[in-house]
């Protein structure tokens, strides 16, 4: 036996109530140890133990409690465990001990269904309350306008939005949004009689420029297409006209604008059938109408339809525009909607041409002329008229028309779909010599600013620009026109009109200049030829000069300049 | 649980009741029951082991917050549940006092030539087990060895058995008998000095 056993047996001994010496008894030869070791454990046992004070067991047992109780309500009757250590009891012990406790077994549910009706109802209606108010900020922030408190918070956003969506490749369609955005903010700001601040407009043009760059990234066709839709969008915005003049202004100008540049990026591609095909709708009365002047205007276009019986839509509605009589009925009639409209579908330039002509010879006869005379700026659009209705006709390249003729077709197109939306407000304003007055209103003049795009301009714009232009340039034009001045005086012929805004007797012309447009054809083609080398840069025509530019108009007097030269 | 004062000696019948009655219906009163009888014990068991009475007391609710959390665990065994549940209940409080000396490790400043030494013998929950001060019942306790100290501990304080020491410290009672020989050694000696 080792020591480490005595020395156990002599403590368990000491437990027991045995001595020290009655243990060292047992065991002699390890006294002097033993009895050292026994004092010692003897020593520590009676050593007062230590023990939590009062505080410390208290809060511990409050601890306790609170812990057992909250595990109890959450956890004692269903837990698993109870189940499994009741299958662990001894038998006699697991007799006596019930399963599950009978309170539990009669523990009411934890909350009455009332309760939870009313709890998920309010949480409902807290939530639609949410939801509504939500949606309710996001419309009056999409409806706040300049200077309301919400209106940072659109910009805002449409930043946001603007981000993605350039980072998509779709800066045109953005910028194209933008525009018509500010612009409808324009108009109701307008039709509040409120004032736009000039950060506005300032934001509108820098738009409008932004739409431009960005949609020369596009392909010739689908940025026609486009801008084409844009455009119409953006007269839409103020159909009824209840804006203030100072808010069609801003339209008139935004639209003249794109027009311009329109012309110059659509040049190209104009030679036949984009403008034709926004021209489709055209009646045909209309297009008899435009053809009058078409004729007188550029003899050269009105030979090559002559000469060539397949010649495009467009092309025909111009030669049956020598007939007068025709196209006088239709256009006396006090709703001039669908002639404008025909108008503009079918030839735009064409229309332009002949209202120089009329308006340098009738002088204030008839008010709605004033608009034909806008179109007087065409000359240069005549020509392209004939290239894009008549590709083929020799007689174009052979005057050296063949250059203009590609600016010309440019313009035309332009004014196709400028034309059929000015054409329905022009329509209305035309007087009884309608005939020719309508198919002017088509050619809408071009808001002064912008001054090269007549026919886009809508068509109260436009019928001012004519009526001053026609007056004055018509006599002194007729020689100069024929040349370089033609497109120069159209693009600036039309500032000078929509500032004087006086209708001119030009349509009174139509009537007696129409027998003689019908006869003058081939003598006016004449003049055209002159005229087409000076055009060919669709460029110059928006940004010449105003009052040396009306010339152009091809009346009748300025025909028989050219047969002489020929 | 009325009949049960704190600090009673600990019946095998009484706790395994209070064992069944706290797994099955989770009862207030047994917990309460089981604090009674242990809280000092454990109390005890962490004061000689960390040498500060406030964070023993800390530790010791802590470690009844998790035999509430556990008590479906234990198992009852058909005889010797007392030392089987203090072992059990004791392994818990070390292990809580040792997650609460690894989240509040005190920072020492030792000097570089004794770095070494320490590292060498001592870990550092030894260390400060050694330097702990058992004010009550024996100034030299911290001289002695974790094992030394708790076999002292249940021994000759709590009065426990040889076996359920064994059983509380998982060795054989061979090895506490001989661990006891040397822990009473090596008081004696510390006091003698």
């Amino acid at each position: 036996m080792t020591f480490e056993d005595i020395l156990a047996r002599c403590l368990d001994a000491l437990e027991q109530g045995e001595t020290i010496e009655n243990c060292v008894d047992r065991y002699p030869q390890h006294a002097t140890e033993l009895i050292s070791l026994l004092n010692l454990a003897i020593a520590v046992r009676s050593t007062p133990q230590p023990r939590l004070s009062a505080n410390g067991f208290a809060r511990g047992q409050a601890v306790v409690m609170a812990q057992a109780r909250l595990q109890q309500a959450h956890h004692a009757p269903f837990k698993p465990a109870h189940v499994a250590a009741a299958r662990q009891l001894p038998a006699p012990i697991a007799r006596t001990q019930p399963l599950v406790a009978p309170q539990l077994m009669a523990r009411p549910p934890k909350l009455a269904k009332p309760f939870l009706f009313i709890y998920k109802a309010q949480s409902a209606l807290i939530a639609l309350l949410v939801v509504l108010s939500f949606f309710t900020l996001l419309r009056n922030i999409s409806s706040s306008l300049p200077g309301a408190s919400l209106y940072s918070v659109k910009i805002l956003g449409e930043n946001m939005q603007g981000v993605l969506l350039t980072a998509a490749g779709e800066q045109a369609i953005w910028h194209a949004h933008q525009t018509e955005i500010r612009l409808q903010e324009l108009v109701q700001l307008g039709q509040r009689d409120q004032i736009a601040s000039a950060a506005l407009e300032q934001s509108i043009e820098q738009q409008v420029l932004a739409t431009l760059t960005a949609s020369n990234q596009l392909r010739a066709e689908q940025r026609d297409q486009f801008l084409l839709a844009w455009m119409t969008r953006l007269r839409a915005l103020d159909k009824d006209n209840q804006s203030p003049s100072t808010v069609a202004q801003t339209l008139n100008r935004t639209l003249a604008t794109i027009q311009n540049a329109t012309q110059v990026t659509i040049a190209l591609p104009m030679p036949g059938s984009q403008p034709i095909q926004t021209v489709l709708p055209t009646p045909t009365p209309a297009a008899a109408q435009v053809g009058v002047p078409t004729v007188t205007s550029n003899p050269v276009t009105a030979e090559a339809r002559l000469a060539e019986p397949t010649t495009p839509p467009a092309t025909r509605a111009t030669v049956p525009t020598a007939e007068p009589a025709n196209i006088h009925p239709p256009s006396v009639s006090p709703d001039l909607a669908p002639a404008p409209t025909a108008l503009a579908t079918a030839t735009m330039a064409s229309i332009i041409v002949q209202v120089p002509q009329e308006t340098s010879t009738d002088d204030d006869n008839q008010p709605e002329q004033p608009n034909k005379a806008a179109v007087a700026q065409p000359e240069a659009t005549t020509a392209p008229v004939v290239a894009a209705a008549d590709p083929q006709l020799p007689d174009s390249g052979d005057n050296g028309q063949s250059a203009v003729q590609p600016s010309t077709s440019v313009t035309t197109s332009l004014e196709m779909g400028s034309g059929a939306t000015s054409t329905g407000h022009t329509s209305k304003s035309d007087a009884p010599k309608a005939t020719v007055t309508p198919a002017f209103g088509i050619v809408d003049a071009p808001t002064p600013a912008i001054g090269s795009g007549p026919a886009i301009a809508p068509a109260t714009a436009l019928v001012t620009e004519v009526a001053t232009s026609a007056t004055p340039d018509q006599t002194a034009s007729p020689n100069t026109s024929t040349p370089g001045a033609d497109k120069p005086a159209t693009s600036t012929a039309m500032p000078s009109s929509t500032e004087s805004n006086t209708p001119i007797p030009v349509p009174s012309e139509t009537p007696t200049s129409e027998p003689e447009k019908t006869v003058d054809p081939t003598a006016t083609s004449k003049p055209t030829a002159t005229v087409k080398p000076t055009r060919p840069d669709p460029t110059d025509t928006p940004d010449q000069s105003e009052a040396t530019e009306e010339p152009p108009t091809s009346t009748p007097e300025s025909t028989p300049t050219p047969k002489k030269r020929k | 649980m009325d009949d049960i004062q704190r600090g009673d000696p600990i019946e095998e019948a009484t706790l395994v009741n209070l064992i069944q009655r706290a797994q099955v219906d989770f009862e207030p009163e047994a917990f309460e029951g089981l604090y009674m009888l242990y809280a000092d014990r454990v109390f005890r068991f962490l004061l000689v082991r960390l040498g500060d009475v406030d964070r023993a007391e800390d530790v010791t609710a802590q470690v009844f917050l998790r035999l509430i959390e556990k008590i479906d665990k234990f198992r009852i065994a058909p005889k010797d549940n007392v030392a089987i549940f203090s072992a059990w209940l004791y392994r818990m409080a070390y292990n809580k006092m040792v997650d609460m000396l690894r989240r509040h490790r005190p920072a020492y400043h030792i000097a570089i030539e004794h770095a070494e030494h320490i590292a060498d013998h001592q870990s550092i929950i030894e260390q400060v087990e050694e330097q702990l001060d058992f004010e009550q019942i024996l100034n030299k306790l911290p001289l002695l060895n974790d094992q030394q100290r708790q076999v002292i501990l249940l021994r000759f304080v709590e009065g426990l058995s040889i076996a359920e020491t064994a059983q509380i410290m998982q060795k054989s009672e061979g090895a506490i008998k001989a661990l006891q020989h040397r822990s009473l050694e090596s008081l004696r000696r510390y006091l003698q000095k």
